[in-house]
């Protein structure tokens, strides 16, 4: 027995209320002088002990019946009665309805409860409205909306059952992925501010295996929390896994995104069901064209396997484009739509331009200049879309740096102060840098000024190792386990090999030195790692120490190489297949950063950082799929004033414009991949202190839902006790008072 | 006639009386002579002389003791008086000060006991009149002069209840003191030893006295009609009572009843005249119900 408003317990000390006014009544009486005395006497004689009883008992009662209204208004609960005929306690339940996009796969007919193949998500809803309206009167609830992400839609929960009954209509399924915990942490989160007898959540979803990748913390939070809340588990949608290919990937291979050329897209096919699929077309739209501008054919995806495949599209203008990439017949693959697509936004432009900066620029021979291969590399033909202008350090300011995508520092000896602010500056500006080393290089300056005191360099340089002078001893690059999107592409052997190239000296980088405090940096990470050559009978080397590390700093991107641009120190810049593809990609990927804000995964807020000259302009976001647009108002984050746009729940192509101007971007939302994967998870594996209900296709699920609960509040029956009481006070005392 | 006198004589009652009062005389003899053989006979006749007997005597009056002594038949010759003595006993005691409404039982019983007296000395017969409680109080001497009246009044008006009652006591010693039958009518609440009294009336009875008792209730002390918490404050020094009367209104009702029952009985077994007086009546109607009553009655007895 627990009482859930205890305060009200002190309401007890009441009972000494009749017995004060029986007092304080037998202080007020009337006096009569009177004769007969005799025969009052006689009648009291006869009559006092059951009056005295009567008394007594009248007092008892109304004793009781003080006690009782307080012990009722403490509303005290048995929570393991096994019989609700006493009535339900009232519950405050949050409902935490799974709205990722798994949950939009489409039923067999019949499954959904309706005529026709409605989705999964339809089912749940019922499901969840059915377990609302299961709730004793006098409830209250919540609602989240769940995926990787909570939605508390009504997260402050409501008696309101209407309310929730409309948002539940109003829910839509996202295209995030599915992760219960947050949510279910959420709900426990609610419900233990909550002085209620009866706490409950219930978590409807479709059982997909992704949701409880956090099995383990969910469990032990329900655990936690036994005894105080109830977590029942509504299973909806099909036990069965159905067959689901995906399109997981879409990118431009290079970063770069220039018009009239044809770029390479990658796409990659997944089949994340149990059976193999043969002669798969995934067809590539531009602008949403109804014609394909490629097609391509895979003779089959076996089961679990990811098939990556390339794809070409030409961009005839500069500015935005949509890039879709879709399965030919998705209708004969599966029946969740969401991910049988995929989209991208680029940004064509007519020209990309680098900046090489050249230590060694003074050399009789051009080509013993530190750009002069990567001049070669980067622009082979005069009127290539990449431009590069070679420059000396001395010249360097923020005007100039300004106007490229790209600045390579080829052994440079060191940098002034203004050098610096130049280069901090460009950084903040979306820029990117690529320092490569060299025997002008110093090491020391470098550490202590671009490393250490900037954070600008992704790790020190070492000191030196290897001998240029000789041709015997040499690192290659890795040949495997690429785990950078910029060398990633080389994990598809079809695309050639990076690993050859041979590295004679070297300053080694580390991937484990202590970091700057350097607000601006951001993490460093390995873009190429060293291979030791394989030993005698093995197929492959160890993995070394890092080739090429890259970090962000501040919206740009720095690349860190440890060795050189040209063939002093290696062979690379002669290595025309490896060289021209890695840096394209570098020069790509940093020209895709600074446009990373056009691509986003689902969830991820869109941000349009002002300029100067905009900081006051409101912005405008249309949403095709939602068919609504929104107004975005300027907000500033650290130094920066930006246009964000957090409901990025749905994927798909956004339109993006700054309000006066005619100039209209575009971004694009790309579903979570993990969802793709139907799996389930076994019913024996969910979180054993959680109640299973499942949906069987019967309007039984309110009864269902209802047998589950048990316990019950006694505050009306002991309110009807008090009633009865109460009844009986008039009764008898009506009684007592006749004359006898 | 002071105001406290005239207070007394209820002018309707005594009228209503008068009214009545052509037949008044008659009715209390026709009462008497209901009783007994003769109206003359044990009452108002006392003995004058013998004379021999003759033929037609009523062999009842032979003095049978001279014709023991003479051998001769002598018959008793009475003197008989016309005027009967009415001894009129209030009961003054402080139970009968008790009043709901506007006159108190001892205020009902001095009217009752003036207009009594009234109407008995209009009809020129003699009244004693005497109040009593523990003791006799106060006595007015038997008096067939109208101007007594005065005396009678006063005596009423003067007097006030502050004692306990011994109603036996003082009936004993009237039958003691009052060897010449005559009719007693008592005027009181009976509030003593029921036995008691009932045996003190028994004894003037016996003595060959006519009682009439006017048993004096208020109406409050019948019908007992008190709600709430009361707290009953004892005349005659009894201890109090807080009480909540409605609870115990039947057993009173059923105790008093019973009570007023063994006192009818009582009397009536004894040949004693019982009227119940509420002092809630109008004196008048207690008058005329109990006048006509009598004037029924004795005309019941007649025919």
């Amino acid at each position: 027995m627990s009482f859930l408003n205890t305060i009200m317990l002190a309401g007890l000390a009441a009972v000494a209320v009749p017995i004060i006014i029986h007092l304080l009544n037998r202080r007020k009486f009337k006096t009569v002088t009177w004769a007969a005395m005799k025969f009052v006497k006689l009648s009291v004689d006869q009559n006092q002990r059951r009056m005295r009883i009567e008394d007594l008992i009248l007092l008892l009662i109304r004793c009781a019946l003080v006690a009782l209204l307080a012990l009722a208004l403490a509303r005290p609960a048995l929570k393991d009665s096994s019989t609700d005929v006493l009535g339900q306690a009232k519950v405050t339940g949050i409902v935490i309805l799974d709205n990722s996009y798994s949950m939009d796969l489409r039923l067999k007919a019949g499954e959904g409860g309706d005529s026709g193949g409605g989705a999964t998500f339809e089912q749940a809803r019922k499901a969840a409205k059915a377990t609302v309206d299961a709730l004793p009167s006098g409830s209250a609830v919540g609602v989240l909306l769940a995926s990787d992400i909570v939605r508390g839609v009504i997260d402050e929960p409501t008696y309101d059952l209407n309310q929730a009954h409309a948002e539940l209509d109003r829910a839509q399924v996202s295209h995030h992925a599915t992760d219960l915990f947050p949510a279910v942490e959420s709900a426990v989160n609610i419900l233990k501010e909550r002085a209620d007898l009866r706490k409950e959540i219930y978590i409807v979803t479709d059982g997909q295996a992704s949701g409880w990748q956090q099995n383990a913390d969910i469990q032990k939070l329900i655990e936690d929390n036994k005894g105080d809340i109830d977590v029942y588990v509504l299973r909806v949608g099909e036990d069965t896994v159905p067959g689901n290919m995906a399109i997981t990937k879409l990118d431009v291979s290079s970063g770069l995104t220039p018009v009239k050329h044809p770029l390479r897209i990658e796409v990659e096919v997944a089949n994340r069901g149990k059976n193999e699929w043969q002669d798969v077309t995934v067809n590539l739209y531009v602008d949403e064209r109804p014609d394909p501008v490629d097609q391509v054919n895979i003779p089959a995806v076996k089961a679990g396997e990811t098939v990556p495949v390339p794809l070409f599209a030409r961009l005839e203008k500069e500015g935005y484009h949509s890039i879709r990439a879709s399965f030919n017949d998705p209708e004969r693959y599966d029946s969740l739509p969401a991910d049988n697509q995929n989209r991208l936004v680029v940004n064509a432009v007519s020209d990309v331009r680098v900046l090489v900066v050249d230590g060694d620029g003074a050399a009789s021979d051009p080509r013993d200049n530190e750009s002069f291969f990567l001049g070669v590399a980067l622009s082979p033909v005069d009127d290539h879309y990449v431009q590069v202008d070679i420059s000396s350090p001395e010249l360097l300011s923020q005007a100039i740096l300004s106007k490229y995508t790209t600045i390579v520092f080829a052994n440079v000896e060191r940098f002034t102060e203004d050098n610096i602010k130049a280069m901090r500056d460009y950084l903040l500006n979306g820029g990117g840098l690529i320092f490569y080393p060299g025997d002008q290089v110093e090491v020391d300056h470098y550490n202590e000024e671009l490393f250490k005191k900037h954070g600008i360099l992704p790790s020190p340089w070492g000191l030196p190792v290897g001998d240029a002078g000789q041709d015997e001893e040499y690192q290659e690059f890795q040949k495997r386990g690429y785990e950078h999107p910029v060398t990633a592409p080389w994990e598809n052997p079809e695309f050639g090999s990076i690993g050859s190239a041979r590295t004679f000296r070297w300053l080694p980088l580390s991937d484990e030195s202590e970091q700057p405090e350097v607000e601006e940096a951001g993490l460093p990470r390995v873009v190429l790692r060293y291979e030791s050559r394989p030993d005698e009978g093995e197929e492959e080397g160890e993995l070394g120490g890092p080739a090429i590390m890259e970090r962000d700093w501040g919206t740009g991107r720095v690349f860190q190489f440890s060795s050189t641009a040209d063939i002093d120190w290696s062979d690379l810049a002669i290595r025309g297949p490896s060289v021209v593809p890695l840096l394209y990609r570098i020069i790509g990927n940093i020209q895709a950063n600074r446009d990373s804000g056009l691509n986003l995964r689902v969830g991820e807020p869109f941000r349009k950082v002002l300029a100067a000259n905009e900081q006051n302009k409101e912005g405008l976001v249309f949403d095709k799929g939602a068919v609504q647009s929104k107004t975005l108002t300027p907000e500033t984050i650290g130094a920066a004033t930006v246009l964000q746009y957090p409901d990025t729940h749905r994927a798909g192509v956004y339109r993006f414009s700054i309000k006066g101007s005619t100039e209209t971007n575009l971004f694009a939302v790309q579903p979570d991949q993990r969802e793709s994967d139907l799996f389930k998870i076994e019913d024996g594996d969910l979180p054993a202190d959680a109640q299973l209900i499942k949906w069987e296709n019967d309007a039984n699920f309110k009864a269902k839902v209802q047998e589950a609960r048990v316990g019950a509040e006694y505050w009306l029956v002991i309110l009807l006790i008090v009633l009865a009481l109460a009844g009986l006070e008039t009764f008898l005392a009506q009684k007592f008072s006749q004359s006898k | 006639m002071d105001a406290q006198q005239a207070e007394l004589l209820d002018s309707e009652a005594i009228s209503r009386a008068e009214a009545l009062g052509l037949y008044a005389r008659y009715v209390v003899e026709g009462y008497m002579s209901g009783e007994h053989k003769s109206p003359y006979r044990g009452f108002a006749v006392e003995f004058a002389q013998h004379r021999e007997y003759t033929h037609g005597d009523d062999t009842r009056h032979v003095d049978w003791k001279v014709e023991a002594r003479t051998d001769r038949l002598f018959v008793k010759q009475y003197e008989q008086e016309t005027n009967y003595v009415a001894n009129i006993l209030l009961d003054g005691s402080e139970s009968m000060m008790y009043a709901s409404g506007e006159h108190s039982k001892l205020q009902y019983g001095k009217m009752l006991a003036a207009v009594l007296s009234y109407i008995i000395l209009h009809q020129r017969d003699a009244v004693a009149l005497g109040i009593f409680d523990e003791d006799m109080k106060d006595y007015a001497p038997r008096s067939d002069s109208k101007a007594s009246l005065h005396d009678i009044m006063a005596r009423l008006a003067a007097f006030d209840g502050t004692q306990e009652t011994d109603i036996a006591a003082t009936l004993h010693n009237m039958a003691v003191q009052t060897p010449r039958k005559g009719i007693f009518i008592l005027v009181s609440d009976f509030f003593d030893e029921e036995e008691a009294v009932l045996e003190s009336i028994q004894h003037l009875r016996f003595i060959g006295h006519e009682v009439i008792v006017f048993h004096t209730l208020d109406p409050y002390e019948l019908e007992f009609p008190f709600n709430g918490l009361v707290e009953f404050n004892g005349l005659e020094n009894v201890p109090k009572i807080l009480t909540r009367p409605a609870e115990i209104r039947q057993t009173y009702q059923r105790e008093f009843d019973a009570f007023q029952a063994r006192i009818k009985d009582g009397c009536e077994k004894n040949g004693v005249h019982y009227v119940l007086v509420d002092t809630s009546k109008p004196l008048a109607q207690t008058m005329s119900n109990y006048l006509s009553f009598r004037m029924r009655t004795s005309k019941g007895k007649q025919h």
